[in-house]
């Protein structure tokens, strides 16, 4: 079973004991009694038995109204939406066409239509004014599956605004293009969009996958039309790091209707740990041309962000686009973090990145010193 | 080495060096080498930077690119000229032609203070609401124009308690371009709590100001002064702009013009050349000068502003640069297709709309009904179907302007039919004689040398723009 890829956030708790078969509940909290919901519901309390609930192991932070999801054989209860979660991401498929060499999830073959349905379950039973993200594998891969989910979503009048990566290579179908923006037209959606190079060359080398840039492009320029909202997203590695300034000279010139440039540094997980030593260049040697790539955004009118730096690694004149990115469950301070007056506005690291991973040569130690005198 | 075939752009010549554009509105500014080494397709000699930004922006592409790279550069075109054809944001209303001052440059837009016959109707108050709500999107900008529109105060009021009501579902914002000739407390009070923005004139130091902008009830720069300082003391949150229109007299005197916006704390100012309509000979050689003339003016007084040790942005300049790199639309003399109601929509003070506010005095000066685009009595619907304006805007693309089309600088500017009709009459008309085209080619010439060569003005410019 897949279940264990249903969400990205890693909330699972252990299972000592439960009424309840496996499957997706409302979390009630037994002091709240209103709501109605048209999944069962669950309470950690045991007050009938006719009442389902479940005890865990360990102290969990769920809140009256999360979705939660029961897993009786791997003895399991994970969070799927949670109210006290920075961001809730769902998982619909793990089929991908592109092969990226630094992909933190890579893809796998396994049968997803269950993935969709439990994620469009979760959605119509969680409350409707914050964001979930839908992230894959590949969400619109399957293009049958993905015009299902957005209409089971529609469903029930709720508008779940919702962040959805995709690597936009579907939207080269014009079609089916449409049939998504007639299902989706009510609903506020942005489109996270992988751009890793300035040509095809490039681009289609990062990602493993001849033709993806050809696809992706003239999917965007396809979203474009409907004047939907599009976050570029490139992931910096050794390949194109250098090539930043020219990935913003493409967007400022072919897709000027993007809303804001993600440059995102490298997550080890997946792939990305694997090709590692191929794939890592320090911060501090990127920086020269991400503050070209900015500047260039910034004057054509384009905002931009940097995601999963340690704040440390970022110089002044770029700190107003720094995102204190990095998700609380998987971030980590190192000890020399510990005296520095920064820490409380620094993302810090990614977990997985403890060992060989670390570079700690981003990190000046003398400015650790400075800072926390 | 992959192989590069180019795909479409223009080029011009900047003393050394060579600025490149093409649809997608990108540019490269290049070497003399760099130029004929593209042109001559020997891209091998090119650095590897050079080289990413052409391919980057769509000047060359590997060959099985091609297709891509086409698609790409159509499909910004036809964005750009879908944005230019988008609702309008801007509609003027003339209360009343009616003004308190003789400026020498204003032949045409002004009647006698006590002129009868020249203010706009309160009864046509919802009609240009009505058109208003027509043609706007979610949002609208009313600029209160004249003569002087303060003359005609309670009109102004009337109009905007109404349209507050009637438009309430959009952002509306409200502007009066003003002289301040008849401000009052109460008036500046309303303007306070109704948050309307003041736009004025400032032409320069006392002297140069009441010589361009004469008046026989008030000395108008000490009026002016007196009543900024007033705002600015008492009502801090009321927003004013002012521009200063060069004439001959200005051009000696582009410190002094400086001087006195810093001076009436103004943090922007916008420098505007004199719009060459219905000028009699005789008063365009006394006001009047070459595009030359101006332009060394010009290039001191910005000089003068980039140098300055403190925030000041001159708008001129900021708008080229906008057109430039974000391809903004918002200057209705920029535009292609021509700016005409899907830029701005003129109320005039008989119930006539026009297209602009040149069409407005090109009218008064000819009296041709052409430039008469439709009137408030009537139906909204009439007017997006009017055969002069199609006729007008039909010829006022750009891309396919005899002497624009081949332009470097097509991308970013506008072919302008009412200045040209007015100048030459012809919608198109020659641009190798026409003011206008030798102005903006002067301007855009200016920004991209500074850009690229000065240090300071790339810093200043690229301060201005990420401020804006």
């Amino acid at each position: 079973m897949a279940n264990d890829v249903l969400v990205e956030r890693q909330n699972d708790f252990q299972l000592i004991e439960t009424n309840a078969f496996d499957g997706l509940y409302v979390y009630i909290d037994r002091e709240i009694s209103e709501g109605e919901f048209n999944i069962p519901s669950i309470t950690d309390i045991k007050e009938s038995i006719s009442e389902q609930h479940f005890k865990i192991k360990e102290n969990h932070d769920f809140m009256h109204g999360d979705i939660i999801y029961l897993n009786n054989r791997r003895r399991k209860i994970s969070g799927v939406l949670n109210q006290n979660a920075r961001q809730n991401t769902l998982l619909v498929t793990e089929k991908c066409d592109n092969l990226c060499s630094f992909c933190s999830q890579p893809p796998n073959e396994k049968d997803d239509i269950h993935l969709y349905l439990v994620a469009a379950e979760a959605i119509n039973n969680y409350r409707d004014d914050t964001v979930v993200g839908i992230t894959g594998g590949e969400p619109t891969l399957d293009k049958e599956k993905f015009l299902k989910f957005l209409t089971l979503i529609n469903s029930n009048n709720k508008q779940t605004p919702l962040h959805i990566l995709t690597n936009g290579r579907s939207f080269s179908d014009k079609e089916f293009t449409k049939e998504v923006l007639k299902l989706s037209s009510k609903r506020e959606i942005v489109w996270g969009i992988p751009v890793h190079g300035h040509n095809q060359k490039l681009h289609d080398d990062c990602v493993g996958a001849e033709g993806a840039f050809f696809e992706t492009l003239e999917g965007l320029m396809n979203l474009s039309y409907a004047r939907e909202f599009i976050e570029l997203r490139t992931v910096v590695t050794q390949k194109n790091y250098k090539f930043l300034p020219h990935i913003s000279e493409l967007i400022t010139s072919s897709l000027p209707f993007v809303a804001t440039h993600a440059i995102m540094n490298l997550e080890p997980r997946g792939w990305a740990r694997r090709n590692f030593e191929d794939l890592t260049i320090p911060p501090q040697e990127q920086m020269k041309y991400i503050d070209k790539a900015v500047s260039l955004n910034t004057i054509h009118g384009i905002s931009s962000s940097l995601y999963n730096y340690p704040l440390c690694s970022v110089p002044s004149g770029l700190r107003r686009f720094y995102h204190k990115s990095i998700s609380d469950w998987k971030n980590y301070y190192p000890d020399f973090c510990n005296t520095c007056v920064e820490k409380k506005d620094c993302g810090g690291f990614f977990s997985s990145s403890i060992g060989v991973y670390l570079d700690y040569s981003s990190i000046s130690g003398d400015k650790h010193e400075t800072k926390s005198s | 080495m992959r192989e590069l075939t180019h795909l479409p752009y223009n080029f011009r010549r900047l003393d050394d060096n060579f600025v490149i554009s093409n649809y997608a509105g990108q540019h490269q500014y290049l070497s003399e080498d760099d130029f004929t080494n593209i042109c001559k397709s020997d891209f091998e000699k090119l650095d590897s930077e050079t080289l990413s930004s052409i391919e980057s922006k769509s000047f060359v592409s590997p060959v099985d690119e091609v297709e891509l790279r086409q698609r790409i550069l159509s499909s910004k075109l036809a964005t750009r000229i879908y944005s230019s054809l988008q609702p309008p944001g801007l509609f003027m209303v003339v209360p009343t032609l009616r003004c308190d001052h003789d400026c020498n440059y204003c032949q045409v837009s002004r009647a006698d203070y006590n002129a009868q016959g020249y203010d706009l109707d309160e009864k046509y108050i919802n009609d240009i609401i009505k058109h208003i709500d027509f043609f706007s999107k979610d949002y609208a900008k009313v600029e209160f124009q004249g003569g002087e529109p303060l003359i005609n105060f309670e009109f102004i009021k009337r109009f905007v308690s109404q349209a507050k009501i009637t438009l309430k579902d959009k952002d509306v914002s409200f502007v009066i371009a003003t002289a301040l000739g008849p401000i009052t407390d109460e008036i500046i009070e309303w303007v306070d709590k109704e948050k309307i923005d003041l736009s004025i004139s400032i032409d320069g130091d006392e002297v140069l100001h009441n010589t361009n902008r004469p008046s026989k009830r008030i000395n108008s720069f000490v009026n002016t002064q007196h009543t900024i300082r007033k705002i600015r003391s008492f009502y801090p949150n009321v927003s004013l702009s002012a521009l200063s229109t060069v004439t001959r007299l200005s051009l000696e005197k582009p410190q002094a013009i400086v001087d006195t916006f810093l001076d009436l704390g103004f943090r922007d100012m916008f420098v505007r050349p004199l719009s060459p309509y219905g000028f009699a000979v005789d008063t365009w050689r006394k006001l009047g000068y070459s595009s030359d003339e101006f332009f060394e003016f010009y290039k001191e007084l910005l000089d003068i502003i980039v140098n300055y040790d403190g925030e000041l942005i001159e708008y001129n300049a900021l708008l080229h640069l906008n057109r430039i790199f974000k391809q903004s639309n918002s200057h209705v003399d920029l535009k292609s297709p021509a700016g005409l109601i899907f830029g701005a929509m003129v109320f005039d003070y008989s119930g006539d709309i026009f297209g602009s506010d040149e069409s407005r005095m090109l009218y008064k000066t000819t009296g041709s009904e052409e430039l008469i685009l439709g009137n408030v009595s009537k139906n909204p619907k009439d007017l997006i179907k009017n055969k002069n304006l199609i006729a007008m805007l039909k010829d006022s693309f750009i891309e396919v302007n005899p002497g624009c089309c081949d332009c470097a600088y097509n991308q970013y500017c506008g072919a302008d039919p009412i200045y040209h009709l007015s100048a030459q009459g012809d919608l198109i008309g020659d641009k190798s004689k026409s003011f206008f085209c030798d102005l903006e080619i002067k301007m855009f010439d200016y920004i991209f040398t500074k850009y690229y060569s000065d240090e300071l003005y790339y810093r200043k410019f690229n301060e201005w723009l990420m401020m804006s």
